[in-house]
């Protein structure tokens, strides 16, 4: 039981690693594809690009979070 | 970059025997080939073996029910049954209906994933088209359910975040962490295996003999952790699209979420 919870926290803990990339990425790529379709060159890109570091911030720090209190909880039990 | 592969042996046989008629068959699409005799990718071979040999296995295993299991269907319950407990443990006795769904995704990878172990062939998951192709499944099967299971004008009010006066803002941002999640699903599968591969080939051209046996041990794990972590972010996405009421109510203190947050930087 002790391996499997700790194979399945192993799991969530190496997705968190690509989260902040890959929303960066979605948000430069969005921008970038909107820049091309509205002709607005720069700005779109940078906007979405600050849009996929909140994103992928935000989502690093709720798995982090979920990841923290269930490992909290897990010690007390 | 195809240019530079040899060809696995299956691969030249298969595009050999279809490779004409699939060709005409996508210039009858509209879709120019341009070259016949080489048209149908190494990994597409791959995958087509891998599902005919799931088929197979699980149909022959299926077949004789009995309620003293034998060999096969005793390993084939334990797997699904193992399934069934992950998705249990994470969305609930409501989420049991997502098994073949889930069963089928880590059933393929994990397939798809040992599949380059046997000499002749290739893994088709360290092709990246095969791993986006499982998780666009992903992401569009756990927003249907999530979209059936609650409405869809309130699935969408989920998008906007607790407070309506930032939902302008939080909607571009709901909106690439769901897309960022099929880039990280796929791209954690792809390099995971694909550099798993180029690690056996390289240490393989080093020295030959017994050297590479322990790195495809290593790879048998990651084999199995790869397509366990899938499903278990498929189940965490499933859980956080069908059930976001009680998530919410959790959450309630939305707000609260802020100094956690600060907490977290600092």
């Amino acid at each position: 039981m002790a391996s499997k919870i700790n194979y399945r926290r192993l799991g969530e803990a190496t997705s968190l690693g690509l989260t902040l990339p890959s929303g960066i990425a979605i948000g430069m790529f969005i921008g970038y594809w909107l820049d091309k379709w509205l002709k607005t060159e720069p700005w779109m890109i940078i906007i979405w690009t600050l849009f996929g570091v909140a994103s992928g911030l935000i989502s690093l720090v709720r798995g982090l979070k979920k990841l923290m209190k269930e490992s909290e909880t897990g010690k007390e039990d | 970059m195809e240019g530079l592969e040899h060809s696995l042996g299956i691969v030249v046989l298969v595009n050999r025997l279809l490779g004409r008629p699939v060709a005409a068959l996508l210039g009858l699409l509209g879709i120019e080939v341009a070259d016949p005799a080489h048209c149908i990718p190494d990994y597409i071979v791959m995958v087509f073996i891998v599902a005919i040999a799931m088929i197979v296995l699980f149909t022959l295993a299926g077949r004789k029910r009995e309620i003293l299991p034998g060999k096969v269907q005793f390993i084939s319950e334990s797997v699904i049954l193992f399934f069934e407990g992950q998705i249990v443990e994470i969305i609930g006795p409501a989420g049991r209906k997502y098994v073949p769904m889930v069963g089928t995704i880590g059933l393929f990878i994990v397939f798809c994933n040992l599949l380059g172990l046997i000499p002749g062939l290739m893994s088709p998951t360290a092709k990246l088209n095969v791993t986006i192709g499982c998780a666009l499944s992903v992401f569009m099967y756990y927003h249907w359910q999530g979209i059936k299971a609650q409405g869809f004008l309130k699935y969408l009010k989920h998008f906007m975040g607790p407070i309506p006066a930032i939902a302008p803002l939080m909607i571009p941002i709901e909106l690439i962490s769901h897309f960022s999640r099929v880039v990280s699903l796929s791209i954690r599968l792809f390099s995971n295996i694909f550099a798993e591969e180029v690690l056996i080939v390289v240490i393989a051209s080093i020295i030959p003999v017994f050297l590479p046996l322990p790195f495809m041990a290593l790879s048998i794990f990651t084999a199995f952790l790869q397509s366990f972590v899938f499903i278990l972010l498929t189940c965490i996405y499933l859980a956080g699209a069908v059930e976001h009421e009680e998530e919410l109510g959790h959450d309630a203190h939305g707000p609260g979420a802020d100094p956690h947050l600060k907490e977290a930087h600092a």
